[in-house]
C-alpha cells in the first residue's frame, strides 16, 4: 500500500513538476506565469497560515531574483485571504482565475474539495502540497488534481509502520488501541479509511475522537483519551488545535512521547507556547529540516539582503521531530 | 440552535447523510436541469437568478395574500389575531414551513451551486449568525430587506477586501482583512443605530423623499 502510493505519488509529483516546468517554456512569449496564492493570515489557523505564505512568497521572489524566474519567465503572483473558510477560498479562486492563473494551490483541503469540481471546468491544475484529497493520487480519476509530496493515507501510513517498529514488528500491534485525535473537517477526517484498513489487517482497536473546529476546546475529547487510554494518540490537527492538544495532553497526564502529528501537527508555533509540556512530542515532517538545503540558504540570504527574514521563520516553523 | 448542533453530530456519524463520502464532504459533479449544464460561472449565475426571481415573486404574493395577512397579525400581536379567528398554531406552522423551504433551497444552492462541494463546517453556526443579521440588517418583515441584508452580509466584505486593490493602495493582505472586519462591525453598528428597522426602511424612506423632491410639503 505504502510503496504503490508513494510510487504514484513520486510519479505525479513528477508529472506536475515537468508540467509546471514546461508549461512556462512553451509559453516563453509570455514572459509572465501568474500564481494565484490563496493564503490565510487571519483566523485560528493564521499561526501556521502566516509563515507558510510568507515562505511560499519569498520563494518565489528568490526564484524571480536568482533565476529571473522559470526560464526566464517571472512568477507574477497575487494574494486572496482565504481565512481557511471555503466559501471565500471559492470567492479567491474566481476572482483570481480570471487573471489567467498556472496553478492553483488552496493551502486547504475544504477548499480542495470544493476546486476539484471547478479546475477540470477551468483547466486550471490544482497542486496539493502535502494535503488535499488522498483518493486523488489516482490521477485517471482526478484529472486536474496534482498532490505532490505524499497525502494523508501516507502520513497515516508511515506512523503506522512506525508504531509497529517501535513496538517490535507490526503484529505486535494486535490488541493495541490507536487514538485518532483529528480536526473535525475534510483534512481530519482523511486518514480514516487508511487508519480504518490498518486495524483490521493489525487487529488493533482505533479510535476516533473529534475535535470541534477550530480546536480551542478540546476538553470533551480528552477525557475520552483519559478514560480509554490509549496506547498511542494521532495527533490530527492545524492551527491552535495542536497547540491546545498539547496542553490538554500535560493536563490529561498523557504521555507526549506516545504523541505523533500529521506534518500539520509539528510545526514551531505548535509547540512553542505549550514550552516544556511538549518534550517528547513526535511530528510528521514532509520537508528536510534545518539550514543545509541550497534553495532555504538561498531564500534566506536573498531575502536578508532585502531585510526580508520571513523565510527563516517559515523555515523553522515547519522543522519538527523527523518521526519516520 | 438546537438543530444547529443536532445536524452537525449526525451528519458526523451517519455516513449515509454524506454518501460514505472519507472526508465527509459531499460532492456532486455534473450538475444540469433539463440537460442543460451548470458548471460555468455565468450559467450558475442565471441559474440561481431564476430560482431567487421565482421564489422572491412566491414570498412576496404569499405575503399579500391571506395566509401572509395571518402571519403578519400573528407576529404583531397573537392574542388578538387569535381573537379575530386566526388559528395561531396553523399560522405559526406555515410561516416555519414556508421560511425553511425557502432557506433549504437557498442552502442547496449555496452548497452544490456556488461551493459544489460542502462539510458541515460550510453551515457552521456563523453561517446560522450570518443568516440572522441578513435578515435584522435588511429589515424585519420585508422582501426587499432580505436582498438588501444578504448584499451588505456578503458582498461588502469582499467588497472591502478589494478596495485596497482598486484604488492602488499598497496594503498587505492581512492588514486589509483585519480592516474588512473592522469596518464591517463598524457599519452593522452604524446601520443599527441610524436605521434600527433596517436597510429596507431607509429604502423606503429614499424612494418617498425622491417623490416629493424637488418639492416637499
Amino acid at each position: 500500500m505504502k510503496l504503490k502510493s508513494l510510487i504514484k505519488g513520486a510519479a505525479l509529483a513528477a508529472l506536475s513538476l515537468s508540467s509546471l516546468l514546461t508549461a512556462p517554456a512553451a509559453l516563453a512569449q509570455a514572459k509572465e506565469q501568474f500564481f494565484p496564492l490563496l493564503v490565510y493570515r487571519t483566523g485560528p489557523y493564521a499561526p501556521n497560515g502566516v509563515p507558510w505564505a510568507n515562505g511560499k512568497q519569498d520563494y518565489i521572489k528568490m526564484i524571480n531574483a536568482r533565476d529571473g524566474g522559470i526560464n526566464g519567465v517571472k512568477i507574477t503572483y497575487e494574494e486572496c485571504e482565504t481565512g481557511y473558510a471555503t466559501d471565500r477560498g471559492v470567492e479567491c479562486y474566481e476572482r483570481l482565475k480570471g487573471k489567467g492563473a498556472s496553478m492553483i494551490d488552496p493551502q486547504a483541503t475544504g477548499i480542495t474539495c470544493a476546486l476539484t469540481e471547478k479546475a477540470p471546468v477551468d483547466k486550471i491544475p490544482l497542486v496539493t502540497l502535502g494535503y488535499g484529497l488522498s483518493a486523488s493520487q489516482d490521477g485517471g480519476v482526478f484529472k486536474w488534481n496534482f498532490p505532490l509530496m505524499g497525502s494523508y493515507w501516507t502520513a497515516a501510513d508511515i506512523l503506522i509502520q512506525h508504531i509497529g517498529k517501535k513496538e517490535g514488528g507490526l503484529d505486535k500491534l494486535k490488541g493495541k488501541k490507536i487514538a485518532l485525535v483529528y480536526h473535525d473537517s475534510p483534512f481530519g477526517k482523511e486518514p480514516m479509511p487508511l487508519l480504518e484498513e490498518r486495524s483490521k489487517t493489525h487487529g488493533f482497536e482505533l479510535l476516533k475522537i473529534p475535535v470541534t473546529a477550530p480546536g480551542v476546546e478540546q476538553k470533551s475529547a480528552w477525557l475520552q483519551v483519559r478514560q480509554q487510554r490509549p496506547d498511542y494518540v494521532l495527533l490530527w490537527g492545524w492551527g491552535v488545535m495542536n497547540s491546545t492538544a498539547l496542553k490538554e495532553a500535560q493536563a490529561t497526564g498523557y504521555p507526549r512521547d506516545k504523541m505523533y502529528g500529521v506534518w500539520w501537527a509539528g510545526a514551531e508555533p505548535d509547540v512553542k507556547d505549550v514550552g516544556e509540556g511538549a518534550k517528547g512530542y513526535n511530528a510528521l515532517a514532509l520537508n528536510t529540516s534545518g539550514q543545509s538545503p541550497k534553495v532555504i540558504q538561498d531564500t534566506s540570504s536573498m531575502c536578508m539582503t532585502r531585510g526580508r527574514a520571513r523565510a527563516r521563520r517559515m523555515r523553522s516553523a515547519r522543522c519538527s521531530t523527523p518521526a519516520a | 440552535m438546537a438543530a444547529q448542533f443536532f445536524v452537525d453530530w449526525s451528519f458526523l456519524r451517519i455516513k449515509w447523510f454524506t454518501n460514505d463520502s472519507s472526508s465527509g464532504s459531499v460532492t456532486v459533479s455534473g450538475l444540469q436541469v433539463l440537460g442543460i449544464p451548470i458548471e460555468s460561472p455565468v450559467q450558475k449565475y442565471l441559474f440561481c437568478l431564476t430560482v431567487v426571481a421565482v421564489f422572491a415573486l412566491m414570498a412576496k404574493n404569499l405575503v399579500r395574500g391571506a395566509i401572509g395577512r395571518e402571519w403578519m397579525a400573528m407576529r404583531d400581536m397573537d392574542v388578538a389575531a387569535a381573537v379575530i379567528g386566526i388559528r395561531p398554531v396553523y399560522a405559526k406552522l406555515t410561516a416555519f414551513a414556508v421560511s425553511s423551504f425557502i432557506v433549504g433551497v437557498a442552502g442547496g444552492l449555496w452548497g452544490f451551486v456556488h461551493l459544489g462541494s460542502w462539510e458541515p463546517a460550510a453551515f457552521s453556526i456563523d453561517r446560522s449568525f450570518q443568516l440572522l443579521f441578513m435578515v435584522i440588517i435588511g429589515g424585519l418583515g420585508s422582501i426587499m430587506g432580505s436582498f438588501f441584508g444578504a448584499a451588505f452580509i456578503v458582498i461588502l466584505p469582499i467588497f472591502l477586501n478589494q478596495l485596497p486593490a482598486w484604488l492602488n493602495i499598497p496594503m498587505s493582505t492581512a492588514t486589509a482583512s483585519h480592516l474588512e472586519s473592522m469596518i464591517f462591525g463598524a457599519l452593522i453598528v452604524f446601520f443599527l443605530i441610524v436605521e434600527p428597522h433596517g436597510l429596507a426602511r431607509l429604502w423606503s424612506i429614499a424612494k418617498e423623499k425622491l417623490r416629493l423632491w424637488p418639492f416637499p410639503h
